[in-house]
């Protein structure tokens, strides 16, 4: 083996090694600090100091974290008084609840609500009213069942029977 | 060595079993305290999955938390 290659092998085979420790180093860092970060922001939404998650980074820790997480008091909680409204010893105790019956607002007789008195007079000499409708109906009834027919209809179209 | 190979390979889905009960437990009682179904737990037994379930359930607005009166929201 050339001098050369020995040294060109050795050059690919650290650049290898150091690729693998680079990733292996994220991997670590993903997998030890995303816990950290995830659990802070949970800790603290529960209510409890978000510093706790630290403790995850501590091998058989991280489990009593969890749970001391599933157990534990959530002041979060507490405050809401939304979950668990009937947790017995709970301090503050949650605030009840008013209902308030519905209520129809009648007003009393005099203030009750009435028609304006219309402001509005037609002038005769202006206003005219509506020619009134045509003597001659263009349609008929029909004396059975009250169908709309054409004038002199002398049977019904829906019933058939005769009109009169 | 040899002899000792075919009971590890037995013990190894024990302690797997094991090891996921005592993740998942704790995982469905934070995840019901906060008002979401306990059963969305066994997500976290997926590998990439559980990430993602633990990111979205860091961020959003847990529904027993809804009612909270000033502060954070």
């Amino acid at each position: 083996m050339n001098p050369e290659d020995a040294v060109g092998a050795m050059g690919a085979l650290g650049g290898l090694l150091a690729g693998g420790l680079v990733v292996v180093l994220v991997m670590i860092l993903v997998m030890a600090i995303l816990p950290v970060i995830l659990y802070w922001k949970i800790i603290s939404k529960t209510g409890n100091a978000g510093p706790i998650a630290l403790l995850m980074l501590i091998p058989l820790v991280n489990l009593i974290v969890i749970y001391w997480l599933a157990f534990a008091d959530w002041p979060a909680l507490r405050q809401a008084g939304g979950a668990y409204p009937s947790q017995p010893g709970m301090y503050p105790p949650p605030m009840p609840q008013q209902q308030y019956p519905p209520q129809q607002y009648t007003p009393p007789p005099d203030k009750a609500y009435q028609q304006p008195p219309s402001q509005f007079q037609p002038d005769p000499a202006r206003f005219q009213p509506p020619p009134s409708a045509p003597a001659a109906q263009a349609f008929m009834f029909c004396g059975n069942c009250g169908s709309k027919l054409p004038a002199g209809s002398q049977f019904c179209t829906n019933c058939g029977g005769r009109t009169s | 060595m040899d002899d000792a190979a075919p009971f590890m390979l037995l013990l190894m889905p024990i302690i797997w079993l094991v090891m996921l009960a005592v993740i998942i437990f704790p995982h469905w009682k934070i995840f019901q305290r906060a008002g979401y179904s306990g059963a969305m737990s066994l997500l976290l037994i997926l590998p990439l999955v559980n990430i993602i379930v633990m990111f979205w359930f860091a961020f959003t607005e847990w529904p027993a938390l809804r009612g909270r009166q000033g502060g954070l929201r």
